[in-house]
């Protein structure tokens, strides 16, 4: 685990990143889905807001500037904070956007009255007007908001696959 | 032996990072089995906590009398036991949680996430947790039947103690495993709550986060923890789902207002409305009240004060609202814990404290 930690750090991860980045670019860029670009690394972020009991959660993760960073934390109170890959990062913008579209046509905004398990999920697209939904966990059938959830918190700790 | 400055600036880097990698991996060391504390017994039986045979414990009784909000949220970081059990602060068990979560990540990267699903509720969802949840589940149940069954003819018709009871019957405790069980909400493995949800085809179930397994071991904390929540399945705006309120309810709700528990502006079912909450906070009093006065001839006077002060220590810590999701409208804890839970007649009763004066609880009282 210590090994895999150290891997994760970003003093150990930055050169390795630019090694990584010089030498194999054209392999990353075929991860990128089309729907997503690079560009979303200037500014674009992905945060799901969501109530559980008496407890809220916050899971956001943001790109500025190329660089893309992770918070996840409760009653806000953080959990952890990390730097997260770009690949990663990319790849989870594009499912969050993908999972945003789809409730908006399943959901409407009303339904967190009366709702125990309320969410609220952000997408910020680079250049493009910033999307929302807020629900019913109850509601989502497909369990979509649990799964983007899951993921992000993935991105916190999967070590490197590349 | 050629040394470039490229490299040697690589390695040092390389070197400093793994350094600093290290210092920083001590925030994650620790158990990250998923072991977490080991869950008491479910019998309530007088052993050794920490905080038992304190020498300050009349004193302690005493000052819980006199406030009962200040004595459960003093040292707001400390862990606090009692005789089942105890009480850790939310954060930890979200933390332990994502511990495992890490060390199932870090040790087999090439797992799908079903494969990391399931290994984490083996590693958490333990038979032994598991049956400890399924049995506070059936003690929550049979005393919400008691508390109903109690009232008589003039607090509720034949027909509304039947419209309760049949919503308390058809509440299922949700768990894992298997991890399917939780597949429209698989981020709940690593979260510290106990949930009630009704779905859009109108099942109520019960679910468990599975930080809140590694963070409370407390029987008190667990039974009042999942009888608030199952008492959100009659509180009186789910009970306006089938369209059936009780008559009583109403009176219930109107002394909610008179005591100041319920704001007088949000005391109707719809946005911002505190009624369900408080009306859960209201009835998990009276049904961990009865455990707690079992405990009264077997625990001395501090293990008392400890088994009350950890059934509701996790509400010290207030929720900050989320703006748009802020429809849960729970009371402050000085509310929740100091004129509701410490004025429950039967708590007071179990520590040895005066009653409470008349006007400063509710109960349920004949129809108007």
């Amino acid at each position: 685990m210590k090994k895999n930690a150290s891997i994760l750090n970003p003093q150990v991860f930055l050169p390795l990143l630019l090694l990584g980045f010089f030498g194999c670019s054209s392999t990353e860029k075929n991860w990128v889905p089309s729907e997503v670009s690079r560009d979303d690394l200037r500014e674009s972020s992905v945060e799901v807001r969501y109530t559980l009991a008496q407890n809220n959660y916050r899971l956001q993760v943001a790109a500025v500037n190329g660089e893309v960073n992770g918070y996840n934390g409760v009653n806000e109170q953080p959990i952890e904070r990390q730097k997260i890959r770009s690949v990663s990062y990319l790849n989870f913008l594009k499912k969050a956007s993908s999972i945003l579209d789809s409730l908006k046509k399943k959901m409407k905004n009303e339904e967190i009255k009366d709702c125990k398990t309320p969410f609220l999920l952000t997408v910020q697209r680079s250049g493009e007007p910033l999307e929302k939904i807020a629900g019913c966990r109850s509601h989502d059938s497909e369990g979509q908001v649990g799964r983007l959830i899951q993921e992000g918190e993935f991105l916190f700790y999967s070590p490197p696959t590349n | 032996m050629v040394k470039h400055p490229a490299a040697i600036l690589l390695g040092t880097l390389l070197f400093l990072g793994t350094v600093f990698a290290v210092i920083r991996g001590n925030l994650f060391r620790g158990d990250a089995s998923g072991s977490g504390p080991a869950p008491a017994s479910t019998n309530i039986t007088k052993s050794a906590g920490k905080d038992s045979n304190h020498p300050g414990s009349a004193e302690r009784v005493r000052r819980y009398c006199a406030n009962p909000y200040e004595v459960t949220c003093e040292n707001p970081t400390r862990t606090t036991t009692d005789p089942t059990g105890r009480v850790d602060l939310q954060i930890s068990g979200e933390v332990r949680a994502l511990r495992v979560l890490r060390k199932i990540l870090t040790s087999h990267a090439d797992w799908n996430s079903k494969q990391v699903e399931d290994q984490l509720v083996t590693e958490i969802y333990t038979e032994k947790r598991v049956k400890r949840i399924e049995s506070a589940y059936r003690w929550v149940k049979a005393q919400l039947h008691t508390v109903i069954e109690r009232q008589d003819a003039s607090v509720f018709s034949v027909e509304e103690k039947q419209a309760i009871l049949s919503r308390v019957d058809r509440v299922e405790l949700n768990l894992p495993p298997p991890a399917s069980n939780y597949a429209d909400a698989a981020d709940v493995f690593t979260k510290n709550s106990i949930y009630y949800e009704r779905t859009e085809t109108g099942q109520m179930r019960l679910r468990v986060g599975g930080a809140y397994l590694l963070n409370i071991s407390s029987w008190y904390n667990l039974v009042f923890s999942l009888a608030h929540e199952f008492s959100h399945a009659i509180d009186p705006c789910e009970m306006a789902a089938d369209a059936v309120v009780p008559t009583a309810y109403r009176e219930l709700i109107s002394c909610f207002v008179r005591t100041g528990w319920v704001d007088g502006a949000r005391n109707t079912c719809g946005d911002n409305e505190q009624v369900s909450e408080v009306f859960a906070d209201w009835m998990a009093a009276e049904v961990v009240s009865s455990s707690l006065g079992n405990s009264e001839k077997d625990y001395s006077g501090e293990q008392r004060v400890q088994a009350a002060v950890n059934s509701v220590r996790d509400l010290c810590e207030e929720a900050v609202s989320l703006d748009v999701l802020s429809t849960q409208n729970h009371q402050t804890p000085a509310i929740r814990i100091g004129k509701m839970f410490g004025r429950n007649p039967l708590v007071r009763k179990s520590m040895g404290c005066e009653n409470t004066p008349a006007g400063d609880y509710c109960a349920f009282s004949p129809r108007k």
